[in-house]
């Protein structure tokens, strides 16, 4: 292994790091505030992509297509939460787990029945077409860069959101302990609204992001989200820095584990291993810390 | 049992057809009343006695489900071939049953007992995962009934485990890459790195594609099926020195492969093959530009040059508005090789010994070109090197670059028991 | 349980009187593919119920059941190539690795609850999923054919549909007994009482923790036991049959039939298997569908079909 290898694969551990960030903070936001586990959550993150390719046909400005991507996103997520939600979170899990994977099939077989089965094109902004010298040998994707950066912009966003509004501080109340608001005089009923929605766009600018990466197509959010739910649990539910970790963590440790494993152990015990980390990781975590990494409540 | 069962009560079972295709509305292709009449008339004489006077056809695909593109597809090809048949297979009315395999391989087996033992159809053919095909064949062998596999099968199937009510009219595995490996040698390839998705097809298509090839294989790598991000494999690539790969990825997958080694900047520098599992028509819209000048190998593609190819071409295309792909393909040649089996055998495929001889004919003309079975029921046909390129329109099309093996077998027949 | 008024009881007893007598009649109409939606019936029964000892009583929501499932598939797979095929060999095997399994993962799952409890469940079945996923001479994601089917004593083979559909019957018959003797049991009293109100439990001097782990090894291996029916069913095992998702169709059955009353989970078995061979006949899209009839069934049907028949629906 060279050193423009492990470079350039910390920075593609660091990229899927970030999108999983983007998925696991809604995670942890909707469980940390209305106390809602949302297995539709990878369905939000599809919806982003499937609504960037539909307006990129309509819309040859890539910003605007963003935005529109976006703000369909959001009425998708006032209707659900509206609709489906909102009982939800009084409710125990198991009707939570089970609602929430009744709205995923069913989300995930509507676009089907809207734009067919086969997957949608969507192409990256042309001044993000291109690649960037990372040493003298090695070239990297501007896209992917780009994908790094979003992502760690809307991170840093939410940090303000949280840590300097007023919103942000009832957030956090909530997050920390869900009676406190409504203790507080706030109007929970927007407050919720306003979380769902902004966990929805979360997972939905990950959506539009890795649209030009991968196949958009029914139930891409999916696999995102087991890992999502995985990095959730060994960072602490409710715990935003437990959630940028274990992303970063799982990203990294998923980037290079995939060359480790197998050297170590031979293609096939080294391919079980690599494909099963996440999950070994998260047992041996619970094993050690119940409740994850940063978690200072049980769930 | 089953057969027994099933002459004897041919007769009250043909008559009451005409009422189930009325009550089973969506899922039964009545395909025309007035043959449903025809089959009940047609009782009355004892000529029918031997030969059914309607057939019930069984297609099985996954029509739902994540690899329901696979099936969207196959029925493109197969409602063609209704269309091209007129209502009759081999000169008899028939009806069609269809099932839906979910791309599950047990719910692929719950469907087969519905198409078997409730709707007891006579034939059987589609099915779209490599999975299904291995769940599948032992409980239509246990029926002994004869089926048609649109898709491409497993080695064991080929070998060890073939049987004889298996018919694969699509390919095995590793017969659709193989060839791969001398052209790519032919095409200045000196080291290859070999690549696929980690299940059975993946390793035989990357071991068939190492077969020929002269120059150093730098990397056999697999990646786990839901992977979408190879990101860290084209670093890999890259960092290996590689100045050829050959990288087997079907569906989502694929489509996530070619746009990231496009965007990677890798495109003209290192050289990409494949078989047509990786860039074919129904990944065209989602690939985009990003998919030319790709190398595929292939069995069947929509520029091969025959007069029942550019039939079937020009129908699909004024039906679907855009090429065939392979799976389409392959669906339609299915129904042909039953039709002419049936016709062979005047209608009377209760005579199992003189239908699976006729199977064995394949007397048909096949929209790729030579086509005839090997002992083992596998193809033995041709395949081809083809690239994508760009049409004046912009859409995206295989053209023929070479034909890579003439009237070739797989390589598992000897395995199997059937001589 | 709760006392039911007599009436809900008696509505009850019919039912279930009925649909027992409808599934002992199909299999001698020579139907062989309604005779293994009977069998398939009684594996899925079987299956929720041994989930239901976990999500009903003790509170335990587990998004891995498919796990123990699946190690049940492949023993009744596996040990016909060491030439053993006696279900009294097989069953009592798979039941053991299953327990085994369920016993080790549980010393650290149990550690976990709430959320935590739901995923590293999860994370466990993904383990197992991966592990038969990688093991290429058993065909790895393609899975294998089963070289041999089951044999009773007296060598009646379960994959004769009829034989399999009266043994599964049998079984559950036996487990909705068992079920029923233990949650009634001390035992059972202290897990419902763990869920329930753990501190108060703990001012007790009792700790849920052991018996919560022996509540969820004999889950496990009752689950195993479903396992070689289904291998028996399809004669084919694979991944398939222990992913993520027949872990939520699991949890789905029991919540559709009513957690925490043995018979509701049954119950949601029997209708989910319906649902998905009439829906999919109806419709290639029925998995729209079946999304839909998830979340009314959570949002509108509280107390689940076992509600809608004892009359306990209201709210």
């Amino acid at each position: 292994m060279t050193g423009g290898l492990v470079l350039e694969q910390a920075f593609n551990g660091l990229q899927f790091g970030m999108i999983l960030f983007l998925m696991a903070v809604g995670v942890t936001l909707a469980f940390g505030v209305m106390n809602l586990i949302n297995l539709a959550h990878g369905s939000m993150l599809m919806l982003g992509a499937y609504f960037i390719a539909a307006a990129a046909t309509k819309i040859t400005a890539y910003p605007l297509a963003f935005v529109a991507a976006l703000m369909l996103t959001a009425v998708a997520s006032v209707l659900l939460e509206v609709l489906v939600m909102r009982p939800l979170y009084r409710m125990g899990h198991l009707d939570q787990v089970l609602a929430t994977f009744g709205v995923s099939i069913a989300v995930n077989e509507a676009v089907i029945m809207i734009w067919g089965r086969e997957a949608m094109f969507v192409a990256p902004p042309e001044w993000l077409d291109g690649t960037v010298a990372l040493t003298d040998t090695i070239s990297y994707p501007l896209y992917r860069l780009a994908i790094t950066g979003v992502a760690a912009l809307a991170g840093l966003a939410l940090w303000l959101l949280l840590a300097r509004t007023r919103l942000g501080m009832r957030i956090r109340a909530g997050a920390e302990n869900g009676d406190i608001v409504g203790a507080l005089g706030v109007n929970v009923r927007l407050l919720f609204i306003g979380v769902f929605v902004i966990s929805s766009l979360l997972a939905a600018l990950g959506g539009v992001m890795l649209g030009p990466l991968i196949a958009v197509q029914s139930g891409m959010g999916d696999p995102l989200l087991i890992l999502a739910l995985a990095v959730v649990v060994i960072g602490g539910v409710g715990s935003l820095k437990g959630a940028l970790v274990a992303s970063l963590a799982v990203g990294l440790l998923d980037t290079f584990g995939r060359m480790i494993w197998p050297h170590l152990m031979g293609n096939i015990i080294g391919n079980i291993v690599a494909n099963a980390s996440v999950y070994i990781l998260m047992a041996l975590v619970i094993a050690v810390r119940p409740s994850g990494l940063f978690g200072n409540h049980a769930a | 049992m089953h057969p027994m069962v099933r002459t004897s009560v041919s007769a009250a079972r043909a008559a009451m057809s005409a009422a189930a295709c009325a009550a089973r509305s969506s899922k039964v292709v009545a395909l025309s009343a007035t043959f449903a009449v025809g089959t009940v008339l047609g009782l009355a004489g004892p000529a029918q006695a031997q030969a059914p006077a309607s057939i019930r056809l069984g297609f099985i695909a996954a029509m739902s489900g994540p690899l329901s593109v696979v099936g969207a597809e196959q029925k493109r090809g197969f409602d063609l071939a209704l269309d091209h048949l007129g209502g009759k297979l081999g000169g008899v009315p028939f009806e069609v049953v269809q099932g839906d395999s979910k791309a599950n391989p047990t719910a692929t087996v719950q469907e087969l007992s519905r198409l078997i033992d409730k709707d007891r159809v006579d034939i059987l053919t589609g099915l779209s995962t490599s999975n299904e095909l291995v769940a599948a064949i032992k409980p239509i062998s246990d029926a002994k009934l004869f089926f048609v596999g649109m898709n491409g099968g497993p080695a064991v199937l080929a070998g060890e485990q073939c049987s004889p009510w298996y018919f694969n009219a699509s390919f095995q595995n590793g017969q659709l890459t193989a060839g791969m490996g001398a052209y790519m040698s032919k095409a200045g390839v000196k080291k290859l790195y070999l690549m696929g998705m980690d299940y059975e097809a993946g390793h035989e298509h990357t071991e068939a594609a190492k077969k020929g090839f002269t120059g150093e294989v730098v990397a056999h790598a697999f990646t786990p099926i839901p992977q979408v991000d190879f990101a860290a494999d084209i670093a890999r690539i890259r960092a290996s020195g590689a100045d050829g790969v050959f990288a087997f990825y079907p569906g989502a997958p694929g489509i996530a492969f070619v746009r990231q080694w496009n965007q990677a900047g890798l495109n003209g520098k290192i050289a990409l093959f494949s078989n047509i599992a990786l860039s074919e028509p129904t990944v065209f819209q989602a690939q985009g530009k990003t998919a030319l000048g790709i190398v595929v190998s292939a069995n069947y593609f929509a520029a091969i040059d025959n007069p029942r190819n550019r039939r079937f071409v020009q129908d699909f295309r004024a039906k679907f508005g855009r090429d065939p792909a392979s799976y389409a393909g392959l669906a339609y040649d299915s129904m042909m090789l039953i039709d002419a089996a049936v016709r062979e055998v005047k209608g009377n495929i209760r005579d199992q010994a003189a239908f699976r001889a006729a199977l064995r004919h394949a007397n048909f003309e096949s929209v790729r070109g030579p086509f005839r079975f090997n002992t083992n029921q596998q193809p033995i046909q041709n395949t081809y090197v083809t690239q994508v390129d760009q049409r004046p329109d912009g859409s995206l099309w295989l053209r023929q670059v070479s034909v890579s093996a003439e009237n070739a077998p797989d390589e598992f027949a000897a395995k199997c028991s059937m001589k | 349980m709760q006392p039911e008024s007599n009436l809900a009881s008696r509505r009850l007893a019919i039912a279930l009187g009925l649909l027992l007598a409808i599934a002992l009649v199909v299999p001698l109409l020579g139907q062989p593919y309604y005779t293994r939606l009977v069998a398939r019936m009684a594996i899925f029964g079987i299956a929720a119920l041994s989930l239901d000892l976990l999500v009903g009583y003790a509170g335990l929501v587990s998004f891995g059941h498919a796990a123990f499932f699946g190690i049940g598939v492949y023993c009744a797979g596996l040990l016909p190539m060491l030439g053993v095929q006696q279900v009294w060999v097989i069953v009592p095997v798979a039941m053991l690795v299953a327990g085994l399994y369920g016993a080790l993962s549980g010393l650290i799952s149990l550690r976990a609850s709430g959320l935590y409890f739901i995923f590293i469940t999860l994370a466990f079945a993904e383990i197992v999923f991966y592990i038969a996923q990688g093991l290429r001479m058993l065909g790895g994601d393609d899975g294998f054919r089963l070289p041999a089917p089951t044999l009773l004593p007296g060598g009646a083979s379960l994959a004769n549909p009829v034989v399999l559909a009266y043994t599964m019957l049998g079984a559950l018959v036996l487990a909705v007994w068992f079920a029923r003797r233990l949650s009634e049991s001390h035992f059972g009293q202290v897990v419902v009482a763990a869920r329930d109100n753990e501190t108060r439990l703990r001012a007790m001097g009792l700790s849920a923790y052991p018996y919560r782990l022996v509540l969820y090894t004999i889950a496990s291996a009752l689950c195993a036991l479903a396992g070689v029916g289904f291998a028996n069913l399809v004669e084919y095992a694979s991944p398939a049959s222990m992913s993520w998702i027949v872990s939520g169709e699991f949890l789905f059955m029991v919540i559709l039939g009513s957690a925490a009353t043995i018979i509701g989970p049954v119950l949601g078995a029997v209708v989910f298997v319906g649902l998905e061979q009439i829906l999919s006949a109806l419709t290639e899209h029925w998995l729209f569908w079946l999304g839909i009839i998830l979340v009314l069934r959570v949002l509108l049907l509280r107390q689940g079909l076992y509600g809608l028949l004892t009359g306990r629906g209201q709210r």
